[in-house]
């Protein structure tokens, strides 16, 4: 048994419980056999530990809890774990995609100013403002 | 009466001979929601008043005989990440618990031109990431067909809204399958168009080379009726196709000698009800003259991995945006700007939506780019030339929309296992296609399923097309479900 590309094996070493998972249709062979073939190495890409764990929050403007952080390292090395499958996909000379538009040329228009808000509207949304600007805490403290 | 039941058209028909005011329409919805929604969630604001007023104002130019717009007399129900001017724009989120939008969104805007009649904005997972409406900071909307199941997600309140007939027709997003995969749960028709060919200016970014609008309705009709509204170009979206509308009358023309591709070895593994109902789509269209061809869409398999990655880093950059410095709710307790912003953020986002923000910000990090964003653009464009081998063969490929009916509310918890669920309808996502879920079958247990139809880019009223004519040819189930047939 397994579920979109992970066997029961691979569900396991990522501790990925497959409660629902459609059942009696999981024969060898079958599309998520061949994904298994292509596998997942949990060797080559080391699942986030502590350190990287308290960067990625200081880069992604979070801070988080005790019990939040010991749910998201899980699930993040999980979520990890799985999209690492991708790296035995070859991609030699095939160029990254940005856009799925490929015959558009980003058709810009003419840059005029326009009325588009007024700051009194704006301002409206604004947890803070005096005269007429945004305000927010102290920027630089005093030493 | 049944006003709840008639297909855009008819509503508008009724309207304009004078069979029925726009001011008794819109009543008979409202009054549907008033009854309904407090056991289904699915509108997070309703607007009576505007309502009523809009609905007086075009029974006023009818009996002026002035001219009526396409969309004349319809209540719509617009998804809270699409801006509606005045009215809050909540994402489903705490942090924009107090948001009220500037400007109203271009497909706001087009639908309100031709005389539609908005009712109020519906339920989603927050900032549109989810696939069950769970992750609502606002409570999950529930499945008419089972309250204790899943509307889908993210556009679950919209899915919700329109199978109750709450309204005809409800405006959702979809970045990864997030319109079609509730309407499969709910019974309903859903439709994403080609990225780029609605205007996406005025809804919320999530994942900008993904997120695309588009209508739930009771079918491909409608919904072709509603693209010929909104599938236009917009002068405030960069990426806005620059082809004019077509009209849902091109959808008529019959299926003649139609070749449909079936991705048979990517479709292995379904449970016997999706895989039965699946069949019996296929005789259906064999029925209409199709043609079947076996397509390759292997690679696909690993949609999920390309699509966590590249939604996930578009989202950690749309997000950085929420600062609690210009909008939202703000951490009041802080003492510098630094400390603002993070516990603003903290505070404000629910757990999803920080865990998507912390894994864009993984793979686009330094060190790691490389091995997972760029991986992930090269498999898509992979991705993208499979597909295009597939086109070469067929007209339009079919496969379920998901594979498994509703699920219970509460019952996955596990956020990969959640990710999985869209198997089926991230590919179409990356490659930009216009794809459409439309009701194909119920399972023993009642519970409705969805057909997926793909098509080519700007190929949107082939798909259309496709689809109306399965529904034409489909004389039953009713897809009403049973508690919400009656007044």
């Amino acid at each position: 048994m397994a579920i979109f590309g992970l066997s029961t094996q691979k569900c396991k070493s990522i501790n990925l419980s497959v409660p629902y998972a459609p059942k009696g249709d999981r024969e060898q062979g079958g599309l998520l056999e061949s994904i298994d073939i292509i596998g997942i190495s949990l060797l080559e890409c080391p699942p986030m530990d502590a350190e990287d764990f308290l960067r990625l929050t200081k880069l992604s403007r979070l801070s988080l809890s005790e019990e939040e952080k010991a749910q998201f390292i899980e699930s993040l090395n999980q979520i990890l774990v799985y999209i690492d499958l991708l790296k035995d996909i070859p991609t030699d000379g095939i160029p990254p995609c940005s856009t799925v538009l490929e015959s558009l040329s980003l058709s810009l228009r003419e840059d005029i100013p326009g009325d588009i808000l007024s700051r009194d509207l704006f301002l409206e949304n604004t947890p803070a403002h005096i005269g007429g600007m945004v305000r927010v805490p102290t920027v630089l403290k005093q030493e | 009466m049944t006003l709840h039941t008639l297909s855009l058209s008819s509503l508008r028909d009724l309207f304009i001979s004078g069979a029925v005011s726009a001011e008794e329409i819109t009543r008979h919805f409202l009054s549907r929601i008033e009854k309904h929604n407090g056991a289904l969630n699915a509108f997070l604001s309703v607007f009576p008043e505007e309502a009523l007023e809009k609905a007086r104002s075009l029974d006023l130019k009818r009996k002026r005989n002035e001219p009526l717009g396409k969309l004349a007399g319809i209540p719509i129900g617009i998804k809270d990440n699409i801006h509606v001017f005045g009215k809050l724009t909540t994402c489903g989120s705490k942090f924009l618990s107090n948001y009220k939008a500037v400007f109203d969104a271009t497909v706001t805007r087009l639908v309100q031109e031709e005389d539609a009649i908005i009712l109020g904005k519906t339920n989603l997972d927050e900032f549109a990431m989810g696939s069950s409406t769970e992750n609502s900071a606002y409570g999950a909307s529930k499945n008419p067909w089972d309250i204790t199941r899943s509307p889908g997600g993210s556009s679950g309140g919209s899915s919700a809204a329109v199978a109750a007939r709450l309204c005809p027709v409800a405006f959702g997003s979809d970045t990864g399958g997030s319109i079609r995969q509730p309407a499969a749960f709910c019974g309903i028709t859903g439709f994403k168009p080609t990225y780029g060919r609605v205007s996406r200016h005025g809804i919320v970014a999530f994942g900008s080379s993904l997120d695309q609008i588009g209508p739930l309705t009771y079918s491909a009709m409608d919904a072709a009726l509603i693209m010929e509204v909104i599938g236009q170009p917009c002068s405030h979206d960069a990426t806005s196709l620059p082809y004019p509308p077509e009209p849902a009358s091109r959808i008529l023309e019959p299926l003649k000698e139609a070749t449909i591709g079936v991705p048979w070895k990517f479709l292995e593994g379904l449970e016997s009800a999706s895989h039965h109902a699946f069949l019996n789509a296929l005789s259906t269209f064999e029925s209409l003259g199709c043609k079947f061809v076996d397509v390759d869409l292997d690679l696909m398999s690993n949609a999920i991995a390309v699509y966590y990655i590249l939604a996930t880093a578009e989202a950690s950059t749309n997000l950085a945006r929420f600062d609690g410095v210009r909008y939202g709710v703000r951490a009041l307790e802080a003492s510098s700007l630094e400390e603002m912003i993070d516990l603003s953020r903290s505070q404000g986002f629910g757990p999803e939506v920080k865990r998507r923000i912390m894994l864009g910000t993984y793979v686009l990090s330094s060190g790691y780019k490389d091995a997972y964003y760029k991986k992930a653009q090269k498999v898509r464009s992979l991705m993208i030339q499979k597909f295009k081998e597939a086109f070469n063969k067929c007209s339009v490929i079919l496969t379920p929309t998901a594979p498994f009916p509703a699920f219970k509310l509460g019952q996955i918890q596990n956020p990969l296992e959640m990710y999985l669920q869209d198997i089926y309808t991230i590919p179409a996502s990356l490659a930009g296609l216009p794809a459409i879920s439309i009701p194909s079958g119920i399972t023993p247990e009642g519970l409705p399923l969805g057909l997926h139809l793909i098509g080519p880019q700007m190929q949107d009223h082939e798909v259309l097309r496709y689809a109306h004519h399965f529904q034409m040819a489909q004389t039953s189930p009713s897809f009403i479900p049973p508690a919400f047939e009656a007044l």
